[in-house]
């Protein structure tokens, strides 16, 4: 559904940050995306938002071109999570998860009361429902969290509730290393948020993060990246490998099949930069 | 309740509010006027004193104040919503340095010629803070996108203190009237004594207040940082855009009118957040509502408090706005 081709993009057109970058995100997909600092992975997230245009290659949306596509149609369809979400002013949590209506409506037009059920929706759906009204400086950092991918869902979601819209149109959400600032039960809550929507309303989820556990407990699929390329990519089992993290961070690890069913990584040493490969 | 209710409501209330001021200022002075005579149309206009007065000696100066204040007080919000800063100002980016440059310099060379029937030192202030806009628009934009706010503020920061010196150099030259003169524009006067300065203005607050419309929305989604206001489908660069130029066009059009008469601009948008909250789309017509009744009633005071002397209405705001704005940080705490 949404595919990047052999993308290349620098920002300054001299230190190339992605040299040739594919990957496929499926209508159910979940995508896990790992790599040490700066291998690229926020800059693989703005292209598939479409907030930069790879230089060469290309990134396309059930297979148009997102340059084609104008900056509120791809809203519609794709909301994006960062790591952190930081205010100018003091809005509401409501306030906040309205403004992911914001393609929905003309460039005078007020929210309805189907943005506002729609909202209200999705902050149920994230278990903020019940601080709607508090503002959101005064949230935890996981509350935060819940209430931005609340409005990301918002932004995705039509107004035609009915599930045969939904299956045509699936929304996508990009979240850059969202539980990053988290503690760990936080970063469960998160987790099992993610899951939920994925599961029960059928949205596809591309994430980044530095947490091998939490991809591999998440994602169906992970893309490995290393120097702004592409190491590894494919179902998490194949991949997340000990050679690959050791590729990928220069540290040796053990892997563990838990009884849960998903792999555990358990980082051991560092290696000098001459073992790595 | 629905934001449009609540917009409203909040447009209703300072509507009231600004609608009364301008009315009512205008019937205080040195000779007292009844408003029922100003409004008795059985008399001709002629024949009527009290509405002369009304209509052709204090109420250009009140609609002037009226129309400074909301112009200070709507770009005021605008530049902290791009700037995603609160303690930004109509005047950070160095919009009245140049208009200030630009009037001393009219001022001091005795520049008389008259265009469209506006007076010289307007149009120096207004062509004067249109440089200085260019000049920080020049620095801050960004070689791929959007502009850079931390730019934008450092060039103002700068370009403020430059002019400042370019100000204290030209003054070098003025002989005691012209200095006395620019002084009294530096605190900001309003001194308008028709309807020609505000006919001149009107234009360019027009498409001011036309681009505040539209940006009310963007400005909330700025807040959330350029990327996120991006990937909800804004487009970043051009919403910086239109905020930088339509808050430096409604900065210098009031500048040209009234000088630089400060904290309208801060103080203002501040009380109207803590009032109806953050939403720009209630902030921005609340703040320009209420900037123009709290200029009107400053230079009430400015024009009664010592009368027959008539302080620049320039003093009053800081003695008023200095101590609230700090009241307002201590509180914030």
């Amino acid at each position: 559904m949404l595919q990047a081709a052999d993308a290349w993009f620098s920002y300054d057109r001299r230190t190339p940050v992605l040299l040739g970058v594919s990957l496929d995100v499926a209508r159910d997909g979940f995508v896990g995306i790992l790599g040490p600092n700066g291998s690229g992975k926020t800059t693989l997230l703005r292209l598939l938002a479409g907030t930069r245009q790879p230089q060469r290659g290309s990134v396309t949306l059930d297979g148009v071109p997102l340059v084609r596509f104008s900056r509120g149609a791809l809203a519609r369809r794709m909301a994006v999570v960062p790591q952190e979400t930081q205010l100018a002013f003091d809005y509401t949590v409501l306030e906040v998860a309205m403004m992911g209506r914001y393609p929905h409506l003309g460039a005078f037009e007020i929210e309805g009361p189907a943005d506002l059920s729609i909202v209200e929706d999705a902050l149920a759906a994230t278990g903020t429902l019940p601080f709607k009204d508090r503002l959101f400086a005064t949230l935890s950092g996981g509350e935060k969290q819940r209430v931005v991918i609340a409005g990301a869902l918002a932004q995705v979601s039509l107004e035609d509730f009915r599930p045969e819209a939904q299956e045509t149109r699936p929304g996508i959400l990009l979240l850059d290393e969202p539980t990053a600032s988290l503690d760990l039960g936080y970063q469960l809550d998160v987790a099992a948020l993610l899951r939920r929507l994925h599961d029960e309303r059928g949205v596809a989820i591309v994430v980044s993060t530095h947490d091998l556990n939490l991809a591999a407990s998440l994602c169906r699929t992970l893309v490995l990246m290393r120097e702004g390329t592409v190491v590894a990519a494919g179902a998490v089992e194949d991949v997340l490998t000990r050679e690959n993290v050791r590729r990928l961070y220069g540290v040796e690890a053990d892997m563990i099949d838990h009884a849960s069913g998903h792999r555990i990584v358990v980082p051991v040493r560092r290696l000098a930069a001459g073992d790595r490969e | 309740m629905t934001v449009g209710a609540r917009v409203a409501r909040t447009v209703t209330a300072f509507g009231i509010l600004a609608g009364a001021t301008v009315l009512l200022a205008p019937l205080v002075g040195s000779t007292s006027i009844s408003l029922r005579r100003v409004f008795d149309f059985s008399i001709p206009f002629r024949d009527n004193a009290d509405a002369q007065i009304f209509f052709v000696a204090r109420l250009p100066r009140t609609l002037g104040g009226a129309w400074v204040g909301a112009c200070l007080a709507s770009a005021g919000v605008v530049f902290q919503g791009l700037l995603r800063n609160p303690l930004a100002t109509p005047f950070t980016l160095g919009v009245s340095a140049g208009a200030a440059l630009g009037a001393m310099l009219a001022i001091t060379f005795d520049w008389s010629l008259t265009r469209f029937g506006i007076p010289a030192v307007p149009a120096a202030a207004f062509a004067g803070s249109l440089v200085a806009v260019a000049i920080v628009y020049a620095l801050a934009q960004a070689r791929h996108r959007g502009l850079s706010t931390s730019v934008l503020l450092l060039a103002g920061v700068t370009l403020n203190a430059f002019l400042s010196a370019l100000i204290l150099f030209v003054q070098y030259f003025a002989d005691f009237a012209d200095t006395y003169r620019t002084l009294r524009w530096l605190m900001g006067d309003l001194d308008v004594s028709s309807y020609q300065p505000l006919l001149a203005a009107l234009p360019l607050g027009v498409i001011a207040f036309a681009a505040f419309a539209w940006l009310a929305r963007p400005l909330n989604l700025l807040s959330l940082g350029p990327d996120s206001a991006e990937s909800r489908g804004l487009n970043v660069a051009f919403a910086q855009r239109a905020a930088f130029f339509s808050a430096s066009l409604a900065t210098g059009a009031a500048v040209s009118v009234g000088g630089p008469i400060g904290f309208v601009g801060i103080v203002i948008p501040h009380l109207v957040r803590l009032l109806v909250g953050p939403d720009h789309r209630l902030v921005l017509p609340a703040s320009a509502l209420f900037g123009a009744a709290f200029l009107v009633g400053c230079d009430l005071l400015a024009r009664t408090l010592l009368a027959p002397v008539e302080l620049p209405v320039g003093i009053i705001t800081a003695l008023i706005g200095g101590p609230f704005f700090l009241w307002l940080l201590i509180k914030k705490r």
